[in-house]
């Protein structure tokens, strides 16, 4: 009988430790540090891309899947929407095809005051009448935009068979109150600017001897003019360098030549804190960051051979680094995208390079984001973002983009292989006034 | 008391030593040769055959009881003329015979029948006799050395009369005086035989118990007056044994009950024992005429007797906290001996039953019957699985919430670290953990409550120690028991 009740006892107290009161789950989960955006069950591959537009509620966030467009609405703090606002149709054919990145664009006059995205080119009839070709945009008032594309271009559109796995490329600047877009479909040899203000492009020159290039792109803000980069399609190990003049000039400035891969990936950011951005510039295994200022010398040397890279100057370079339970440097390419952001809210940028092929805890190809910050004027590898949910094969940093929430700028990296997007809201960079109760 | 002759002639025998003159061995054997078998024959309702004995034995041996027994036989036999006749001829052999009067009316209304039977022309029918007129008569042989003294045979009319000296004999009737060597025909009953004083040896005196159809001789020394007193013995228990000057009972009892006998003068050593009582042993010193009566009363002994049996198909016993055997049905009961007297403590355990523990109270030299009624343990089946259930269910309920604890941990981990993604479906899978959890202890707790009462529950009443009715001990217990507890 006293062992009968013995038991009871144990059973009781055992109760009490282990027995289980399941709503402190919702304490734990409520407000995640990380933020899952749902996406539809007829829509496949979502993450391939993100971008991130400035709006009068704060920010969207654009999404691209398979021959869609998703638009959520992240708000001004830290609660978005998870669930998208608009999906935008993009069939993969001449009516439209989707960038390879997307390209977030500030309210500008250009764009009635509309912060919009940049996500395609076609013949998509916009209700003008008109079959002529156009860049492809979404605004925050949940409308589509264009701009006119040249008449090359749409020549070429309308006398190609186009397949949605031709490429199609676009960047802008990083930062800027009127922001630039520059367009390129390396299968038509085209690559045309616009300044942000008229929506009339601006055709680049073409390379000598057949090169092609434009599989990326980057801009950069000078004095009056820009630079764009554009990756080689040719070769590749070189990406090739546009000086667009701010009276709508466009020259071929020269190439930079470097290791294999060499361009494959292109960004933009202030790294050195000089007021001109700077290029980052990626290869199968790193990120090299040249400095913005110094491209003036490459520009010098256009009538050689591609500028080596040991000839321009090398900001730093960021590599894989091991990190807890996580394993990116085994797998290749190491870089799967890259951003610029500041996420501490210090001068300089740091470096957000998304590696979508490592192994978070085990799990193959799960994905990781990797921040790069500045310290003792060297790029020091701080923290890898990754998800409790890592599941291989989930490819986490296919994609990465920043977005501003709450007064600091947020990582956002597309998971294609799971078919959504995660936002970080919590990284160890973040000031500690800029903490939201997600990190806590 | 009862005198066999094979008992009397053994017993006179040894009283009387080398004194004794042999007997004619071969006359006593025929006529108790013709008497047994007619005897037997007529116990046999061969009655005819009977009769043909009885008149073959009485042609060898003039005795009237042969005479008596025949007409008996053939009155049984229905041949009613002849029994007329043989009667007749009984009076004619013994004219002085005591019952002459009961045989005449015997006979007379044997006639009777015989006249009714001719008159009516119908075959004779079994005539109407009394149990007593059925019984043959016994032939008894009294024998004295130095032969030609008298004779008394008194009949013993009750059953608990004594025969009391002097001339008055209350509960007894004289029945006949003859001179030895005295050959009588007796029915059967009781009788008192004395022998008056003969010149100058003592008168002698026995009991005799006749039984139907026999031949009793009884053989009298006569001792002169110096060397002959009178011993009886009256022990209580009345089954108690006598030994007269065997103190190592090596012999046969002198007496099985109350005696009493002719027993020469001198020392003597008596020894008096029964079963269950401790023995009682004195010396006696007897003279010449003493009559001496020893009353005993025996005290039991300070030991006793378990006798255990069960309703149970096995039992284990303990005495004391002493394992003291095991029974099984069929065997014999568990006779657990030499136990001291007074109360033992006693337990009873047997597979599948309640146990019983109590105190039972030994007796004193007797034998205590004590049935262990086991009554079967409530079956726990229900119990065990309930319990079983209950503590699958607590082991489940442990696993899944030391699964949800680590889920929960899991996510607090990440949370900190900044990696907790909304959505995780560790989050559902621990509250259903924790649900389960709490659902699992729950059942546990109340199959494990249920069980708890299912074992404590108990509708049966307990075994029990049932005591019989005190027995006497059957054998001859030993002579000393040192080793009682």
């Amino acid at each position: 009988m006293r062992r009968t009740g013995l038991n009871l006892g144990m059973a009781f107290s055992i109760w009490g430790v282990l027995g289980c009161t399941w709503t402190r789950f919702d304490d734990v989960t409520d407000n995640p540090p990380v933020e899952r955006f749902d996406v539809s069950n007829d829509v496949s591959g979502a993450g391939q891309s993100v971008a991130s537009f400035a709006t009068a509620a704060g920010s969207d966030l654009a999404v691209s899947a398979v021959n869609k467009l998703l638009l959520y609405e992240l708000g001004a703090g830290v609660d978005p929407s998870r669930t998208a606002v608009k999906t935008q149709a993009c069939n993969g054919d001449a009516s439209c095809l989707l960038t390879r990145q997307l390209v977030g664009l500030q309210p500008s006059a250009l764009l009635e005051n509309n912060g919009c995205v940049a996500y395609g080119i076609g013949t998509y009839d916009f209700g003008t009448g008109t079959a002529a070709g156009s860049v492809q945009l979404l605004c925050e008032d949940l409308k589509q935009r264009w701009l006119p594309v040249p008449d090359t271009f749409t020549t070429w559109l309308t006398g190609n068979a186009i397949s949605s796995d031709m490429v199609v490329s676009m960047a802008t600047t990083r930062r800027g109150d009127v922001q630039p877009l520059v367009v390129s479909v390396p299968n038509a040899q085209a690559t045309w600017f616009y300044d942000g203000v008229d929506p009339t492009p601006i055709e680049l020159p073409a390379l000598p001897d057949d090169n092609l290039a434009g599989r990326t792109l980057a801009v950069i803000g000078e004095g009056d003019g820009y630079w764009v980069a554009s990756g080689s399609v040719t070769t590749d190990n070189s990406v090739w360098l546009y000086r667009v003049n701010s009276d709508r000039t466009a020259t071929l400035a020269g190439c930079i030549e470097g290791a294999s891969q060499f361009g494959r990936i292109l960004a933009t950011g202030n790294f050195d804190d000089d007021g001109i951005d700077d290029l980052a510039v990626a290869d199968d295994q790193r990120v090299v960051l040249i400095r913005g200022s110094n491209l003036t010398s490459v520009a010098e040397n256009t009538g050689g051979p591609c500028t080596s890279l040991d000839a321009v100057q090398v900001i730093a370079s960021a590599s894989c680094t091991q990190l807890p339970d996580l394993d990116g440097c085994a797998a290749s390419p190491y870089v799967g995208a890259i951003a610029t952001g500041n996420l501490d809210a210090l001068d300089r940028d740091e470096l957000i390079v998304g590696a979508p092929n490592t192994s978070v805890r085990g799990e193959e190809a799960a994905g990781a984001v990797f921040l790069y910050a500045w310290s003792n004027d060297a790029l020091h590898i701080v923290q890898g973002l990754y998800v409790s949910s890592a599941a291989s094969d989930d490819l986490l940093g296919t994609s990465v983009a920043i977005t501003h929430a709450a007064d600091i700028d947020t990582v956002v990296a597309g998971v294609p292989g799971d078919d959504t997007v995660m936002a970080f809201y919590c990284n160890s960079l973040m000031p500690a006034q800029s903490r939201s109760a997600r990190c806590h | 008391m009862v005198l066999l002759l094979s008992g009397l002639l053994s017993a006179t025998t040894s009283l009387a030593g080398a004194a004794a003159k042999p007997r004619e061995v071969t006359s006593v054997d025929s006529i108790r040769y013709f008497m047994e078998k007619g005897q037997s024959l007529f116990v046999a309702a061969r009655y005819a055959n009977a009769a043909e004995v009885f008149e073959a034995g009485f042609e060898l041996h003039h005795y009237s009881a042969f005479k008596f027994n025949a007409a008996v036989a053939l009155e049984k036999a229905v041949r009613f003329e002849e029994a007329a006749q043989r009667f007749k001829e009984y009076m004619e052999v013994d004219a002085s015979a005591p019952d002459s009067a009961e045989v005449q009316k015997r006979i007379e209304r044997l006639e009777q029948l015989i006249a009714a039977r001719k008159k009516s022309g119908k075959p004779n029918s079994p005539s109407a006799v009394s149990p007593q007129e059925d019984a043959t008569k016994s032939l008894v042989v009294v024998e004295t050395e130095p032969q030609g003294a008298t004779v008394h045979f008194f009949q013993q009319l009750a059953d608990d009369a004594q025969f009391a000296a002097g001339d008055e004999h209350p509960g007894f009737k004289l029945l006949q005086t003859a001179e030895s060597t005295a050959e009588v025909s007796l029915d059967v009953g009781k009788y008192h035989v004395v022998v008056d004083r003969f010149g100058n040896f003592n008168p002698s005196e026995a009991d005799l118990e006749v039984l139907p159809g026999h031949v009793h001789q009884l053989k009298l020394n006569l001792s002169q007056g110096a060397f002959m007193a009178y011993l009886r013995v009256e022990p209580n228990p009345k089954y108690a044994l006598t030994y007269v000057d065997d103190p190592k009972r090596e012999k046969a009892a002198w007496a099985k009950g109350t005696h009493g006998e002719l027993i020469p003068t001198g020392l003597h050593q008596l020894l008096v024992v029964a079963p269950g009582f401790q023995q009682y042993a004195r010396e006696l010193n007897l003279t010449e005429g003493q009559k001496e009566d020893v009353s005993v009363r025996l005290e039991r002994v300070e030991y006793g007797v378990l006798r255990f049996d069960s309703n149970a198909p096995n039992i284990h016993v303990t005495v004391d906290g002493r394992p003291v055997g095991d029974w099984s049905n069929g065997n014999r009961a568990l006779d657990v001996e030499d136990l001291r007297a007074g109360p033992h403590q006693v337990s009873v355990t047997a597979l599948g039953r309640k146990p019983v523990h109590d105190t039972v109270i030994v007796p004193k030299g007797q034998v205590q019957p004590v049935h262990a009624h086991m009554v079967v343990t409530p079956p726990r089946g229900a119990a065990w699985t309930q319990a079983i259930i209950s503590g699958v269910l607590l082991g489940t309920g442990a696993y899944l919430g030391l699964e949800s604890n680590r889920l929960y941990s899991e996510l607090h981990n990440d949370r900190l670290a900044g990696i907790l993604v909304s959505g995780d479906s560790r989050e559902s899978r621990g509250k259903w953990f924790s649900v389960g959890a709490d659902i699992a202890f729950l059942g546990g707790a109340g199959l494990g409550g249920l069980a708890a009462y299912n074992f404590v529950r108990d509708p049966l009443p307990p075994s029990q120690l049932q005591l019989g009715k005190l027995r006497e001990f059957a054998s001859k217990p030993a002579a000393n028991r040192g080793n009682a507890p």
